[in-house]
């Protein structure tokens, strides 16, 4: 009698644990054609595919890895593709950006060479027509400078320069262009020394582009530079009075070849400001651009001290 | 075709006597924000859920990742996160309960999403504050967390910035772009507001009273929508000298050997015209583009508008 109700018991138990472990083992048997049906869909290229899977799961770690690595993979793709579109957007608008100087300049060498123009006339179409060769050669070299550092072929010497000293340096270059355009210019440079680690070049046509821009867009006649300077780094703030940027271009204006102006106008390139937020990170700062309340725009680029 | 996520084909929706749907045949291409815009009752969100398996469909067919939904649900379903109308959460629970119990529903892809989930939307994670003392904008926040929750291929998106403040929109706006761009998802979004969806869209559906007036991708749109002159002509340097000389004409783009595009839309195109003849430049032609995007959705809705 005893014995029976052991077996009986013993049998439920058994049982009981039969139809746990069958149950189990469907559950990981549905959950691996999960992940096959993923993983045949993942070959196939689709790296958006991600294996879902229960806390409870057995194959909750194979599958939260095989996700990782799915995910790293498509950053990276997506990066290249993002690469790959600039560089398609750049070629088609450079096209476009040599075609229409080039035109122009054709036009007026054509009117010279037929004689349409004689005397002062002639003299100023040989004038206009060296300003658009100038720019187009400005063009040119901006785009080579850009496509270096794209291509990771600019080499640097990085050596620790006197920020302060070196931009009264470049500061004092630019005085008498702007006098010519007849900028009014404030500058306030402490009289410190203050070290950073950094490629003079890059440096200078950091600021010649900084100024190229405002003096070229911004449409003020006043032009700021304030280098503040605390233990970790120093702020190199430009700040104009022209009519700022718009809001809708702000978060666009360090990207390659946007120009705000949507004309395309002759003047600039979309280049310039690319090539100095490229500058500025290759040096571990930073650059950002600010509308200010009452008018006109501030650039501010934060560069770290040498240790 | 591969690229294509969503494909409907003479979807069709009749409630009694009212068709609300009218045949719509709606493409949604790969890693791309399709945006559906129409007035209030145009039908967007009886699409939406159509395509979900909300609502039945009275006739047509719908194909998600180029599988039809009928049959397939079990392997469709869990590769689409979507937000309809106002989402259903349980109110006497925090926000982080809620979604650990659609975490353990669904799957996730990550070991700890549903913190991931709250930090993208920008809710605190294990908060003390239960859903109904949410506010409207905290409500559609987690209802966008759940959506993402298991990092879905595809995003439903209806009118995911209703109730949230200009900064939310913002917000929500980058970072459904980020999530096309960077990690390649596709995006399905509906919208009465034009200037939201010539934001963000890439491809655009217009919809209204039911039926699909237009799908054409933004670029497109703006390329047929914007102001300049268009003006063809035998030859280009020629022409554009004299534009410069006499008209004092600066901002254009000279588009291939016979087009150039004039951004200044208030000149006098007839004397354009007369004075091309006169210097023996023959113009295939000349004419004026000048239609807003606004003004071409009036004209596509048949002058209704859109708000």
């Amino acid at each position: 009698m005893k014995w029976t109700l052991v077996f009986f018991f013993s049998t439920i138990i058994s049982i009981c644990v039969i139809v746990y472990l069958w149950a189990k083992l469907c559950r990981v048997k549905e959950q691996i054609s999960n992940i096959k049906d993923a993983l045949e869909d993942i070959k196939k290229g689709n790296l958006n595919r991600r294996i879902l899977t229960r806390k409870s799961d057995m194959t909750k770690t194979i599958c939260y890895n095989i996700n990782e690595i799915v995910m790293n993979n498509q950053s990276q793709l997506t990066k290249l593709k993002q690469s790959e579109q600039a560089y398609k957007r750049l070629m088609t608008s450079l096209s476009h950006d040599v075609k229409t100087p080039l035109t122009s300049l054709v036009g007026y060498l054509e009117a010279i060479q037929e004689k349409i123009v004689t005397g002062e006339e002639k003299e100023e179409y040989i004038g206009v027509a060296l300003a658009k060769a100038y720019h187009l050669k400005d063009f040119v070299e901006s785009l080579f400078e850009w496509v270096k550092l794209d291509a990771k072929e600019q080499i640097f010497q990085f050596e620790i320069c006197d920020l302060n000293e070196l931009s009264r340096n470049i500061l004092a270059d630019w005085i008498p262009t702007l006098e010519d355009k007849l900028f009014g210019y404030e500058i306030d440079i402490p009289d410190l020394e203050y070290s950073v680690y950094l490629d003079r070049n890059a440096y200078v046509l950091i600021l010649n582009n900084l100024f190229q821009n405002i003096l070229l867009h911004s449409g003020g006649d006043k032009i700021r530079f304030q280098i503040f300077e605390d233990k970790v780094q120093a702020a190199i703030i430009v700040t104009d009075n022209g009519k700022g940027i718009p809001k809708k271009h702000l978060s666009h204006i360090f990207e390659r070849l946007y120009q705000g102006d949507e004309s395309r106008s002759t003047s600039g390139n979309g280049l310039g400001l690319s090539i100095v937020q490229e500058l500025v990170s290759i040096h571990s700062g930073m650059i950002r651009a600010e509308n200010l309340s009452h008018g006109g725009a501030t650039f501010t680029i934060t560069l770290p001290k040498a240790l | 075709m591969d690229n294509i996520v969503i494909e409907t084909r003479q979807l069709t929706k009749i409630y009694g006597e009212q068709t609300v749907v009218n045949e719509v045949n709606l493409h949604v291409r790969k890693g791309r924000i399709y945006g559906l815009l129409g007035r209030n009752g145009a039908g967007k969100t009886t699409i939406m859920k159509m395509i979900l398996g909300l609502s039945s469909v009275t006739s047509g067919e719908v194909d998600v990742f180029s599988q039809t939904i009928k049959g397939n649900e079990k392997y469709i379903y869990p590769r689409i996160g979507a937000i309809i109308e106002t989402p259903g959460f349980y109110p006497n629970l925090t926000g982080t309960e809620n979604l650990e119990i659609f975490a353990k529903l669904r799957g996730t892809s990550r070991p700890n999403a549903v913190k991931e989930a709250l930090g993208v939307v920008g809710l605190p994670y294990r908060d003390k504050k239960v859903f109904s003392k949410y506010s409207l904008g905290m409500k559609q926040r987690l209802g966008i967390a759940n959506a993402i929750l298991h990092d879905p291929e595809l995003l439903i998106l209806d009118e995911p910035t209703n109730g949230l403040d200009p900064i939310g929109i913002a917000e929500v706006r980058s970072f459904i772009q980020d999530l096309c761009v960077k990690r390649g998802k596709t995006v399905l979004i509906s919208s009465h507001i034009l200037s939201e969806i010539s934001l963000l869209a890439d491809d655009i559906g217009i919809i209204h009273n039911g039926v699909l007036l237009e799908e054409n991708s933004l670029a497109e749109l703006h390329k047929r929508n914007s102001k300049y002159i268009l003006l063809q002509v035998s030859d280009t340097a020629k022409a554009v000298l004299l534009l410069e000389r006499r008209f004092h004409v600066k901002e254009y783009s000279v588009q291939d050997t016979h087009t150039v595009l004039l951004y200044d839309t208030d000149l006098d195109m007839a004397e354009i015209n007369k004075a091309l003849m006169l210097e023996n430049i023959s113009v295939i032609s000349l004419q004026l583009c000048n239609d807003t995007l606004e003004d071409y959705f009036k004209k596509v809705t048949g002058g209704e508008g859109i708000a």
